[in-house]
């Protein structure tokens, strides 16, 4: 009897054995491959075109598809649009659909869907912040709205092209960058006969159909949103089952990456690791780190309208800014000192303009001999959030200290920023952008009308510059204005600029085949990615 | 501790004040802690006066270095020498807390003592008000003000100070309640004595001892708060010092791991001179109790 029970142990206890290591080999091959992505806030509305925020687009990437995407060096890749033309005389964009595109519900996005987006967005009933965009096209008014219903000029021609027609001749690579590559297209035969009500209303854009490469699948308001792969995508199926985006605050990305809670970051201003955590996201074997020149920049706003800030007096204190302490020792390298707007990765960079000299005593001497009030205490102020920001205010309060000049920092959220700057209540703010290849970019913050115009000029030397370039619809025929804007920011020295950082990019080795390079242009193909073990 | 079961022998003459600094000194952790106290007071008020210590310069060539001879705690990101503004710093720790505590007191112990003193409908209010400013988290509060005024040295000072006074309102008030009631308070009344003179020569001396206790307990609290408002950037604004902003460096999980000599002393100073505060208060409580007086 004992024997038996012997025996009998003996044959279940292998197979026991056997079927548990089966199982988890099937666990553990059934267990789904997921991508977790982080970013610093969260997108603050599930409508593509009803925000200003580059957060969301970071979603709608997922879920919906744009025409065109942009890469790093400034030309465009194809995403819905696969091919796309301009006409002879620059009046018109015509682009081609790429035919395998489908709505997630397996129905084909067509020219129809593309022509409904534009007519939707353009409704002025529906909310759209960023309906601006669409200013560009005939049957629109400044601000993007239709002047009469479905007056936008944009017709499909057949079910896979679709021609936008433009106000006036325009340097077609604008347009393309400006709107283009924000313009979601959602599915006509979701959203046809619908009020502008039921469109405003969140519920209809709560669980989105779109046709990018994840399905969404629910969220965590302000916490997380999970998405599931499209199997289906047209331009490739991803490489894994599921993403994550996550939002953490930046002192925790790292963190985040080197416990393996998080597999990449967004980059750019959305999520990149910190200057000071920089060395050691670098030492990290889990992790590949990529400095990326971009196109931002943070500048110092003199406030034009007090008495005593002449040009030569705004021109001294923009030699007195030791660039080469701000990009050296405090970005460590991470940067480019910057004289204007228009960043060296630009292609309109003025290669002839001369750097500012850093000249202190030059720049004490013409404060006295400006009868700068060097008793009165100016007013700086610096917007919280963006430690590498602060740190440069303090070094720049140092620099005008060294001339005589009394600084008072005032740190504020960034609305009061805006606010007080808005009602000159300053001497001098700092700010940042993000950039873009448009070298016209800045314009808003140099137009007298504009409300961003914190340097209160009142003149429209910079404007008329900008705008007689921006007319020409060549690179070679509007580089020249651009050159001439850089050289007259210089000289009227409203705003000193001061530098441009890299974006620093970490992601876990698992990942391969990511262009990281083009994360600040908002472009992540994430259905490129690769996953390994 | 206090050893408060043994009984002691007290000199008959010797005076209610005398008998509690004799009190005072057999607290071993307030006599520790009045000692640090001491120490931490005379460094940052006087160190600067002594040393020469920049809190404001950066050194171009050391930004972001580890403790030298040149730099004894290194320096910060922007290459100001941390000892220097550690020493700074802490005077700006010591003027919150003391400063606002006053702001308190001057504003609580009236309040507190009219209410206490005259009752009804006066009473209600003050107490009421007293509850509402208590129910409103003191933090979230101090942030929205600070936030709403603009952060400085001098709006963080005044919002701690300005919240506190609900602290010293109630303890007064209680004192005032069983002190009125005292046969030579009544016969201060019985001989016409004016209700200003009663308050502040009867009442309002027999109200001090909790007072100071609480004065000590506010002014560490207080200390805390301007730390934690700077630590989150909305405290004392910059090129100011404050152990608060110093620890702000320790968001980054590089400084956290690897350069301890940035956070640590504005971290331990802080936990010192709070601790410190407290065992005086805890010293200052025991000496001045009644209870523990034979």
């Amino acid at each position: 009897m004992k024997q038996r029970t012997r025996r009998l142990r003996m044959l279940v206890l292998p197979v026991a054995a056997l079927v548990i290591l089966v199982g988890s080999a099937a666990a553990q091959s059934a267990k789904p491959r997921v991508v977790t992505i982080a970013m610093t806030n969260a997108w603050d509305t599930m409508m593509p075109v009803n925000t200003n925020s580059n957060y969301g687009l970071l979603v709608y990437d997922q879920i919906y598809d744009r025409l065109v995407v942009t890469k790093a060096d400034g030309s465009f890749a194809p995403r819905l649009a696969k091919s796309w033309s301009v006409n002879a005389a620059s009046t018109a964009i015509t682009f081609t659909l790429n035919e395998k595109a489908t709505w997630h519900d397996g129905k084909p996005v067509t020219a129809h869907d593309v022509v409904f987006t534009a007519q939707l967005y353009s409704n002025p009933a529906v909310k759209a912040l960023a309906r601006y965009r669409l200013n560009y096209f005939a049957g629109t008014d400044d601000a993007g709205a239709e002047l009469s219903p479905g007056s936008i000029a944009v017709k499909a021609e057949g079910d896979y092209k679709v021609t936008f027609t433009f106000k006036k001749p325009i340097f077609a690579d604008t347009v393309i960058d400006q709107w283009a590559t924000a313009f979601f297209v959602i599915p006509k035969h979701i959203f046809q006969g619908k009020t502008p009500a039921e469109i405003n209303a969140p519920t209809l854009w709560a669980k989105p159909v779109g046709s990018g490469p994840f399905r969404y699948e629910r969220e965590i308001t302000g916490e997380r949103m999970e998405l599931v792969a499209n199997k289906d995508y047209f331009l490739g199926a991803p490489d894994f089952d599921r993403l994550v985006i996550r939002i953490m605050p930046s002192a925790s990305l790292l963190s985040g990456l080197i416990s393996g809670e998080v597999d990449i970051i967004a980059g750019g201003a959305m999520g990149s690791i910190s200057l000071d955590d920089w060395p050691t996201a670098q030492k990290q074997a889990n992790l590949v780190t990529e400095s990326i020149p971009t196109l931002n920049y943070q500048t110092l706003i003199i406030n034009t309208q007090q008495p005593y800030m002449t040009q030569r007096v705004r021109q001294a204190f923009n030699m007195a800014i030791n660039r080469r302490v701000l990009v050296d020792a405090l970005l460590r390298g991470q940067g480019v000192a910057l004289m204007t707007p228009i960043s060296p990765a630009s292609p309109y960079f003025n290669q002839k303009l001369k750097d500012i000299p850093y000249d202190p005593v030059k720049a004490a001497q013409i404060l006295k001999e400006e009868k700068f009030p060097f008793d009165k205490e100016l007013v700086f102020y610096v917007p919280s959030g963006n430690i590498t920001r602060e740190r440069t205010a303090v070094l720049i309060e140092q620099d005008f200290e060294k001339l005589g000049v009394k600084v008072r920092i005032q740190t504020v959220d960034f609305p009061t920023l805006m606010n007080n700057m808005r009602s000159g209540t300053h001497d001098f703010g700092i700010i940042g952008s993000g950039g873009t290849l448009d070298p016209a970019e800045s314009r808003e913050m140099v137009s007298p009308t504009s409300t961003v115009n914190f340097s209160r000029l009142t003149s429209t030397v910079l404007t008329d510059i900008i705008d007689e370039g921006a007319a020409k619809l060549t690179f070679a025929t509007r580089k020249p204005f651009f050159d001439k804007y850089q050289e007259k920011v210089a000289e009227l020295s409203h705003m000193p600029y001061l530098y441009t950082t890299n974006a620093l990019m970490a992601y876990s080795k698992r990942l391969s085949n990511v262009s990281a390079v083009d994360f600040s242009r908002l472009n992540w193909r994430v259905w490129e990615w690769k996953v390994g073990n | 501790m206090p050893r408060s079961g043994v009984l002691k022998k007290t000199n008959p003459k010797s005076s209610y004040f005398a008998d509690a600094r004799e009190k005072f000194k057999e607290h071993r952790l307030a006599v520790f802690g009045l000692a640090v106290l001491t120490a931490l007071v005379v460094i940052v008020v006087f160190a600067p006066m002594l040393f020469p210590l920049d809190p404001y310069t950066s050194d171009y060539f050391e930004f972001g270095t580890a403790p030298s001879a040149k730099h004894p705690l290194g320096t910060d990101a922007v290459g100001r020498d941390l000892l220097a503004r550690l020493i700074y710093g802490g005077r700006t720790s010591l003027f919150v807390g003391l400063t606002s505590t006053l702001i308190s007191l001057l504003i609580g112990v009236p309040l507190g003592l009219t209410a206490g003193y005259y009752r009804g409908w006066w009473e209600t209010l003050v107490m009421r008000l007293a509850d509402i400013f208590m129910s409103f988290p003191a933090m979230v509060l101090i942030l929205v003000l600070v936030a709403v005024v603009g952060p400085s040295i001098w709006s963080v000072t005044v919002v701690i100070g300005i919240l506190g006074w609900t602290q010293f309102a109630r303890l007064v008030f209680a004192n005032v309640l069983s002190v009125r009631e005292k046969e030579y308070v009544e016969s201060a009344y019985a001989i016409g004595t004016k209700d200003f003179t009663v308050l502040t020569k009867y009442i309002l001396p027999n109200s001090i001892a909790p007072i100071l206790i609480s004065m000590t307990f506010r002014t560490a609290q207080a200390i805390l708060m301007e730390s934690s408002l700077s630590f989150l950037g909305m405290g004392v604004q910059p090129p100011m010092a404050s152990w608060g902003n110093l620890m702000n460096e320790a968001l980054s999980i590089t400084v956290l791991s690897q350069k301890p000599w940035i956070w640590a002393p504005p971290g331990i100073a802080l936990v010192l001179i709070v601790l410190s505060i407290n065992f005086v208060g805890d010293g200052v409580r025991d000496a001045l109790d009644p209870k523990m007086r034979i």
